[in-house]
């Protein structure tokens, strides 16, 4: 369990993090999204210990990271892959970590074998690609076998193999009722494989919900009908103060309505339907509407009141 | 490249007979004795320790034998003690100690790997302990090396011309290797303050050499005064056994001090400073 309690990182007077309320349980992948410098980074060094906090905290199953004996053996987290030297190979560096932390050595040999990186395992890193990078980075988060993993980004760099290697590694830690924390910009990728979502926007929580939720409360998520009279049918729902869109033909996509509010006014308007389908908002969709809104707008999603009832 | 994804890591783990998640604080290990450790490690397996040692066994060397020849040939061996050129040979070999002790802090800072090294002790102090631990087990027997090959080169070259006096060839021996020690803990401190290579190496060049040879330069009485307690000036009672203006006692008094100065700024930029 990492509990973020009014997290806050100011530098000067620019707020990168703030007021930050976040617990992330186990048992499941939690996705950290937020555009390019909204702070997931920052929240995530402020976690293990290597930013200080203005004010609030992070806490580990209620203890600061520097409190802990054997921090390895805790919280693995891959922050990013040039968290090692490039003298060094991965041998020594995980090597050097182990002895650190109590963590028998033997555990350097079979997290080497668990992310594929035996065979180099005794060349210096500094000339491994970008995805092998990423590999020793995992595997020095697993190294201690924690109960808390945190990723940040850990598909760069990845070919497809790897983006799903990946993907099947954080289901299955979190499987194990580990908690997996893990920041991404990539939606899709999010989509296949976060249970939760946690949503900041300039260092501030725009969601904190299952991704089905975020998915649902979309105000892009839409009615798609069909219908041979579109411009009545049109003229009815937006008189209901739905809204509207006329992709062309005779389809129309209705956003700020449901199905029956749909239906009951084509039938009021006594219009045919050769269609009334729900179409769900894409994560990525969700996403974009929930940061572009909260990042450049102070006021309320249009619509939003709409969907707090659905 | 093979992936192996199947059973996870807490099956792999438990297979190997690893801990659980449930007794994660239980345990031995880590604590001080494992930074140290970690540290140890660290240092060794890089190549540029090393190099960084080898070089500063050459730049012994090298001029130990050169500055030998040409006082030899020069006819001016007579009453030329054992240990009379240390200082002179350790004035240049002393800055691959530098390196290496620089190096142990601000490489990590310029690879990123500072926040392995972050992550996995969070106590700062720690960290920067176990560094200077090392760094003193690392650098004292090189620095007795070191003295043992300039003044043995000495004596071959010099032969029966040479005065050899067992106790101060002994002292000198020591004071060289306490004196590198000293200096590479002042630049393991600055570095930490100030976190790039560059600017450590030059900073140490600055305050080993440049400001005794300005002073030199401007001749003016008080600045000569303040750069003969500088590091520099510190290590000649321990080198040579020489008094004035102090004796090696107050030497290695002031190496301390300039030492401990140093990784306290480190110390104090580690713990307050973002990493």
């Amino acid at each position: 369990m990492i509990s973020l309690r009014n997290l806050t990182k100011r530098y000067g007077d620019k707020t990168v993090v703030g007021d930050l309320c976040v617990e992330i349980a186990p048992g499941k992948v939690t996705g950290f999204l937020g555009p390019n410098g909204a702070g997931k980074s920052t929240t995530m060094r402020m976690i293990l210990g290597l930013d200080r906090p203005t004010a609030g905290q992070a806490l580990i199953d209620g203890h600061r990271y520097a409190e802990l004996r054997h921090p390895l053996r805790r919280v693995g987290a891959l922050l990013d892959a040039k968290a090692v030297h490039p003298g060094r190979t991965p041998r020594s560096h995980l090597k050097a970590m182990a002895r650190s932390n109590g963590i028998p050595v033997r555990r350097v040999a079979e997290v080497l074998e668990q992310v594929g990186l035996t065979e180099v395992a005794d060349r210096r890193s500094g000339k491994f690609s970008l995805g092998m990078g990423q590999r020793l980075g995992i595997a020095g988060a697993l190294l201690g076998d924690p109960h808390i993993l945190m990723f940040d980004e850990p598909v760069n760099g990845l070919d497809p193999d790897g983006v799903r290697w990946i993907r099947d590694l954080m289901r299955s830690l979190a499987a194990e009722g580990r908690t997996v924390f893990v920041s991404s910009h990539l939606m899709s990728e999010m989509q296949a494989t976060a249970d939760q979502l946690v949503v900041i926007g300039r260092g501030r929580l725009i969601a904190d919900a299952p991704v089905a939720e975020v998915i649902e409360r979309s105000s892009l998520t839409a009615v798609r009908v069909r219908t041979p009279q579109p411009a009545e049918l049109e003229g009815r729902l937006l008189a209901a103060g739905m809204r509207v869109e006329r992709p062309g033909g005779e389809e129309l996509l209705v956003t700020g309505g449901t199905l029956e509010r749909v239906g009951a006014a084509a039938h009021e308007a006594g219009v045919q339907l050769h269609e009334l389908s729900p179409r769900a908002a894409s994560l990525e969709e969700a996403y974009m509407e929930l940061t572009a809104s909260a990042v450049e707008y102070a006021a309320p999603v249009p619509g939003a009141d709409d969907k707090a009832g659905v | 490249m093979t992936t192996s994804t199947g059973s996870g890591p807490a099956a792999a783990a438990r297979g190997a007979g690893a801990r659980g998640a449930a007794d994660a604080d239980q345990g031995r290990g880590g604590g001080f004795a494992g930074s140290v450790a970690a540290e140890w490690t660290k240092l060794w397996s890089l190549r540029s320790t090393w190099t960084c040692l080898a070089t500063a066994v050459l730049l012994t060397a090298g001029p130990a034998a050169l500055g030998a020849t040409v006082l030899e040939s020069g006819g001016q061996v007579a009453n030329m003690t054992a240990h009379g050129m240390l200082p002179t040979v350790v004035m240049l070999s002393q800055f691959a100690l530098v390196a290496v002790a620089s190096l142990i802090i601000t490489g990590e800072y310029a690879t990123g790997a500072v926040r392995t090294t972050l992550t996995a002790v969070p106590v700062r102090g720690r960290v920067l302990a176990a560094k200077a631990l090392v760094l003193v087990a690392a650098v004292f027997p090189v620095g007795l090396a070191l003295g043992g090959v300039s003044i043995g080169i000495s004596t071959v070259v010099f032969g029966d011309a040479m005065v050899f006096e067992a106790e101060h060839v002994a002292h000198a021996v020591l004071g060289t290797a306490g004196y590198l020690t000293a200096v590479s803990l002042f630049a393991l401190g600055l570095g930490t303050a100030l976190r790039s290579t560059a600017g450590t190496i030059t900073a140490t060049v600055g305050v080993l050499i440049g400001v005794p040879m300005f002073s030199t330069m401007l001749n003016n009485e008080t600045i000569l005064e303040i750069a003969s307690y500088l590091p520099a000036d510190a290590g000649l009672p321990l080198m040579m056994g020489s008094t004035d203006p102090y004796g090696w006692p107050a030497g290695a008094a002031l190496l301390g001090a300039w030492a401990a100065a140093a990784l306290a700024a480190g110390y104090a930029a580690l713990r307050l400073r973002d990493a």
